[in-house]
């Protein structure tokens, strides 16, 4: 699930996607993703090729389309916001890893060439984090809790966690690639505790939407289930509420954990701060005179927009909620604006 | 949903339009490394926007469109720029005697090569109709079965978006958009499921009709790219034009010293 600002008849508008751009990256790390993602679809298409019936390739195609189509269908996650379908663990379900790696791996194409969702020399890395990661991760994890045949309590627990360490472990790559390139001077640890917290969100409405998905797929259609070489035949999918109020308490708890991460990152830098000034003699820092620095910390606290903060994490993450709300009221301005015009009439 | 929704400027005709595939992705390639190349407290001169200004210009692509794609896809970019500039303290001298926190001289620059490289990107894909840059990739040595798939994507991406579509709006019918949110939740991945169904008797009707029109694996173009003169040309500008950006730069960069 893709958090994102809506008008409820329009193509989405995407809030919370995480395509890496060209310009977040150097040449040298855009080119080594680029290498690895172009070597493990080497190896998904010669897989694919060998397991699938070539009279499947065709369904592949259509397979890519119906992704996009499904993230047409939105459910409401907040007032103004709403959610739609990744898909990739999905696929990966549905099709087996080698095969959903290759559908996801056309969709983001379609995505940077089209849409312009993610520039082109970005593709190797948006290709792992969105493609490679959660499709063969996120499969691996569906089999081993699965098992055979699944009943609903069970396929609930495998479709979470898959999700979820598919997701999370994707868009934890963001902030390694970005760190890796250096271009953006990003603090490693808050900024993965940042994506892992987002993406503990996103991942949990993604597993609910998935498992209903599959859920009514084996009842309707159970046939459509039996693509890969191993059946998987749950035994009925009704969801329990119990199951959905366990995962949103292991996300609760998961969430919890990121944010005392995130907490434990500043205190003691304000606190530290604060005790040299109440006893300047006892100082373990001396304040560096030097006429540049000073200049330059001055400028700094006037160029700031956060100048109390002495703390530069929690500006951080203060100007980056700041960031966060004025895009979202941007798109949510949109919204109004697309709402207005009806569509064209066809002819 | 139609084409002309995403892609109708590709159907317009200009020399650029007219432009090989390939031509066009190697310029936008290489004009994309470029800009990358640059140092993160280095500003790209203003020479760096005559490349996709020519391009969008003389193709006929209007700025407005250029513009409102650039902001619907810069959410991301914008959030990690200004999370960069509030960690970021180091002092970067601009000019001769002004001195910044280098964090926005990477946001200022990051942001402006992110407009440039997205206005490269959009004049690629809005001069180029999708079919001829599947094929010009295809000819540049993206594997067969990618290229394949990204053909049958295109192809019924409209199709499918339709079905979408209408399930959208017979729910919509039905429940007027509300509804307790569990109820949605349940009635969207019903609406996924069904379109997952029609997708798989979609895919499979187009199979034998495919092969009953005598399918092969490939699939043929009716115009086959040919390379001309005005694409060797567009290929030799762009590289005597990157080439003097960048050495431009190493240049001044001796003469400093």
């Amino acid at each position: 699930m893709a958090g994102e600002v809506t008008a409820p008849d329009e193509r989405p508008f995407v809030m919370l996607a995480m395509h890496m751009a060209n310009e977040l990256l150097t040449p040298g790390v855009a080119v080594g993703f680029i290498a690895l993602s172009a070597a493990v679809l080497a190896l998904a298409s010669w897989q694919t090729r060998v397991r699938f019936d070539p009279a499947r390739v065709p369904l592949m195609g259509v397979m890519g389309a119906f992704v996009f189509a499904a993230q047409m269908i939105n459910f409401p996650v907040l007032p103004g916001t709403s959610g739609h379908l990744v898909g990739a663990v999905l696929l990966a379900i549905l099709l087996g890893p080698h095969a959903a790696t290759l559908v996801m791996a056309s969709i983001l194409i379609v995505q940077c060439l089209i849409f312009q969702d993610g520039g082109l020399l970005a593709l190797g890395t948006n290709i792992l984090n969105m493609g490679i990661i959660p499709c063969y991760l996120g499969y691996a994890v569906f089999v081993g809790v699965a098992g055979r045949q699944p009943r609903a309590g069970r396929l609930y627990a495998a479709v979470f966690v898959a999700t979820m360490v598919g997701m999370v472990a994707g868009a934890a790559m963001v902030p390694l690639e970005v760190v890796l390139s250096g271009v953006a001077a990003v603090p490693l640890p808050q900024f993965l505790l940042i994506m892992i917290g987002l993406h503990l969100l996103v991942g949990l409405g993604e597993a609910i939407i998935t498992f209903l998905v599959v859920g009514y797929l084996s009842k309707a259609r159970p046939e459509s289930l039996g693509l890969v070489g191993e059946r998987l035949q749950p035994a009925g999918a009704g969801l329990s509420s119990g199951a959905v109020l366990a995962s949103f308490l292991v996300v609760a708890l998961l969430l919890g954990g990121v944010v005392s991460l995130f907490a434990s990152q500043f205190p003691d830098a304000l606190e530290s701060r604060t005790s040299v000034e109440d006893a300047p003699g006892a100082a373990m820092v001396k304040p560096n005179e030097n006429e540049i620095i000073v200049g330059v910390s001055e400028l700094q606290e006037r160029t700031a927009p956060l100048p109390d903060y002495k703390s530069t994490s929690f500006s951080g993450v203060v100007g980056t909620l700041i960031t966060l709300s004025v895009v979202w009221l941007i798109g949510v301005s949109l919204r109004r604006r697309r709402q207005e015009p009806a569509e064209p009439a066809r002819e | 949903m139609h084409h002309h929704y995403i892609d109708r400027f590709a159907y317009q005709d200009s020399p650029i339009h007219r432009l090989d595939p390939r031509a066009k992705i190697l310029g936008v390639l290489a004009y994309s490394v470029v800009l990358i190349s640059l140092g993160r407290h280095e500003l790209p001169a203003a020479w760096y926007a005559v490349f996709p200004a020519i391009l969008l210009l003389w193709g006929g692509i209007p700025l407005w469109f250029v513009a409102k794609h650039t902001l619907i896809v810069s959410p991301f970019v914008v959030c990690l720029v200004v999370f960069s500039a509030i960690f970021d303290a180091e002092p970067v001298r601009v000019g001769a005697s002004l001195t910044v926190r280098g964090g926005w001289v990477t946001a200022s620059t990051v942001m402006i090569r992110f407009i440039l490289g997205m206005a490269a990107l959009i004049a690629l894909a809005s001069t180029t109709r999708f079919p001829e840059l599947l094929k010009g990739l295809e000819n540049l040595g993206v594997p067969r079965l990618l290229v394949t798939q990204l053909r049958f994507l295109y192809r019924y991406l409209f199709l499918l978006a339709d079905q979408a579509m209408h399930l959208r709006q017979a729910r919509r019918a039905r429940d007027g958009g509300r509804g307790p949110l569990r109820w949605r939740w349940r009635s969207s991945a019903g609406l996924i499921g069904v379109l997952f169904v029609r997708t798989l008797e979609q895919a499979e009707r187009t199979h034998l009709a495919m092969i009953a029109r005598g399918y092969d694996g490939t699939i043929r173009l009716t115009r086959p790219l040919r390379f001309q003169d005005a694409d060797w040309l567009f290929l030799a500008a762009t590289a005597a034009y990157l080439i003097l950006l960048r050495g431009g730069h190493a240049l001044r960069g001796l003469a400093g010293v």
